[in-house]
């Protein structure tokens, strides 16, 4: 059993300086990467079946240089073997393609990714491996109950506090929902530790070839990006503290 | 060009969301939307049709056996073959759990762009501009979309209104039915059942009038009971966003939001949550809004009527003071 996890770095910061829009994509400049955090749940995710079965794990980013960090973490928490695929995208469309290759080289039984990313808040990418790699997808995974040669049988988020069960042929892609297994913290040593492990880049996404593959689904492109309006902000109370919770409690008693 | 729109099964019918997409575009001219076709898949709308009259132009009835209903594989085949039959169209989905699986899945069936989350469309001819949220709402994108051979779009509940359609209101939707083929059977997928959540023992957060709820912000769950003795004093109940839940500090029958509980209490104070849309969704029909966070940029501030920027820490301490003194004097 063999299984990957796809890990996406996000910027440490938000900030409109950090974002720069290049041929209708973002990057983000001037800003450390780290974990998305949906993804360090996949990542625990697929350490809990490597011990409850012995599979063996692999994890799997794209991005620039700075996203070795993302894999650094991945080899603190238990991961067998990383690989990035050397890239600067934000569009799920190629950052799904630029894993396509890699996870056929890969070939494995079961995907894992985290059911959004922090920045882009979408979570395409798990579903267009599933499309692309003709498996079955279960999203927002809370619990894997079983796993054998042929299946998997896991427990999903469907909204409103309602869960569905689901049996899947293997291989399959399971987007998983936060909060799968706690977060385990990686202490400073060993992420200092995973450091010296040499990690070559596994490839290059040409995004030119990318786009002509997916022609159709890349007619669109990033225009702007701007801070919410103020339109319909909050009324801010201000004062200090005393005046403050004074008025909270004032719109209290008025209203109840 | 034809408009599609996905109508998501509710416990009473179709889902919000579905009708606030509804109500949007049929204000756009029928030259640049086409035909507004509903594509509902099972049973589930049998008999209540009459709640999208004036809201859609056609309405397609997809016979598919029982236990395929909730097959997220199925339905985005259906939703593919559907689309590219009666197309090419912009198929229309609610950013919801549903939703998020099958817009990417029958985008990539179709080869059409596919974009997720949208909260502003600006629709002209072969071309939209399309605005959704990006890093926790912080930021917004807008998105120039060529729409010539179609695309599909998610759309952030509660980002339209359910208002201004009156026309035809009494005039029936045509009903088309198309029958179950075996072409969109699943392979890959199985549901072997729903499960509903038991409220057994513990308090329903739907009920409150008052809502003290808890975020990240909280820091450390021994800092649960100063916010609980908060809701006690006020006279509500605690609930709290997904990031509570996923650390074990209080049960999932608490949380608000696209994965728990719609509220819509008398007063809503949110107490060090940041506001991303999936939890604004479950708590922005609140009558009052109250928002207390220390980062003045939190999107929170950008739906909630009262805004306070303070460490909730050092804020709940004063305002239990207060209300306590209150009730001395």
């Amino acid at each position: 059993m063999r299984i990957a996890v796809c890990c996406k770095g996000v910027p440490v910061d938000t900030n409109l300086e950090s974002i720069h829009i290049v041929n209708g994509d973002i990057h983000f400049r001037d800003t450390e990467l780290y974990i998305n955090e949906f993804d360090a749940y996949a990542l625990e995710a697929a350490i809990a079946l490597k011990n409850s079965y012995g599979a063996e794990t692999v994890a799997l980013t794209l991005g620039p240089l700075r996203a070795l960090e993302v894999l650094y973490i991945a080899l603190a928490k238990g991961i067998d073997r990383v690989l990035r695929i050397d890239g600067d995208t934000n569009l799920p469309e190629l950052i799904a393609s630029g894993l396509i290759p890699a996870l056929r080289e890969i070939d494995p039984q079961l995907i894992l990714v985290g059911v959004q990313s922090e920045d882009w808040m979408g979570g395409e990418v798990g579903i267009y491996l599933s499309q692309a790699l003709h498996m079955g997808l279960a999203y927002a995974v809370i619990e894997i109950c079983e796993l054998n040669d042929t299946h998997i049988r896991v427990k999903k988020e469907i909204g409103g506090g309602r869960k569905a069960e689901v049996s899947l042929r293997l291989p399959a892609v399971l987007s998983v929902q936060s909060g799968i297994q706690p977060l385990r913290y990686v202490s400073m040593m060993k992420r200092k530790k995973a450091r010296n492990n040499p990690i070559k880049s596994w490839g290059k996404l040409d995004k030119e070839i990318a786009r002509q593959t997916i022609a159709g689904m890349m007619a669109y492109e990033v225009k702007e990006v701007f801070l919410p309006s103020k339109e319909g902000h909050a009324e801010m109370i201000t004062g200090d503290r005393s005046e403050k919770a004074t008025k909270v409690l004032e719109i209290f008693a008025k209203a109840v | 060009m034809t408009s599609f729109i996905y109508i998501e099964p509710a416990e009473d019918g179709i889902d919000s969301t579905t009708k606030q997409i509804a109500s949007r575009i049929k204000k756009i001219s029928t030259e640049v939307r086409g035909s507004l076709k509903g594509i509902s898949i099972g049973s589930h709308l049998e008999g209540k049709e009459s709640q999208l009259n004036g809201l859609i132009d056609e309405l397609i009835m997809v016979e598919v056996p029982s236990g395929s209903e909730s097959n997220t594989e199925v339905i985005s085949k259906i939703l593919a073959d559907v689309v590219v039959e009666n197309g090419p169209g912009i198929l229309f989905l609610g950013f919801t759990h549903q939703g998020m699986e099958l817009g990417p899945a029958v985008g990539w069936r179709l080869g059409v762009p596919v974009i997720t989350g949208c909260v502003d469309l600006d629709w002209k001819e072969g071309r939209a501009n399309v605005r959704r949220l990006i890093h926790g709402g912080k930021l917004l994108i807008s998105l120039a979309v060529n729409l010539d051979h179609g695309a599909v779009i998610s759309v952030q509940k509660g980002a339209w209104k359910e208002d201004g359609v009156s026309d035809g209101g009494e005039v029936s939707v045509p009903v088309a039915r198309l029958p179950w083929r075996n072409s969109w059977t699943a392979e890959r997928t199985e549901v072997l059942g729903i499960i509903e959540e038991s409220l057994e023992g513990e308090e329903d957060i739907t009920k409150a009038e008052i809502l003290v709820s808890v975020g990240r912000g909280l820091g450390d769950p021994e800092n649960l009971p100063i916010i609980k003795d908060l809701a006690e004093n006020l006279g509500g109940m605690i609930s709290c966003s997904r990031p509570v839940v996923d650390l074990g500090w209080l049960p999932a029958s608490r949380q608000v939001g696209i994965s728990g509980k719609t509220v819509t209490p008398v007063i809503y104070l949110a107490l060090g949550i940041s506001g991303q849309g999936n939890h604004v969704v479950g708590m922005d029909g609140s009558r009052i809004i109250i928002a207390v966070n220390k980062d003045p940029l939190a999107p929170i501030f950008n739906v909630a009527h009262y805004g306070v920027i303070d460490n909730i820490l050092e804020f709940v301490p004063e305002l239990l003071g207060q209300i306590k003194n209150n009730i001395k004097s």
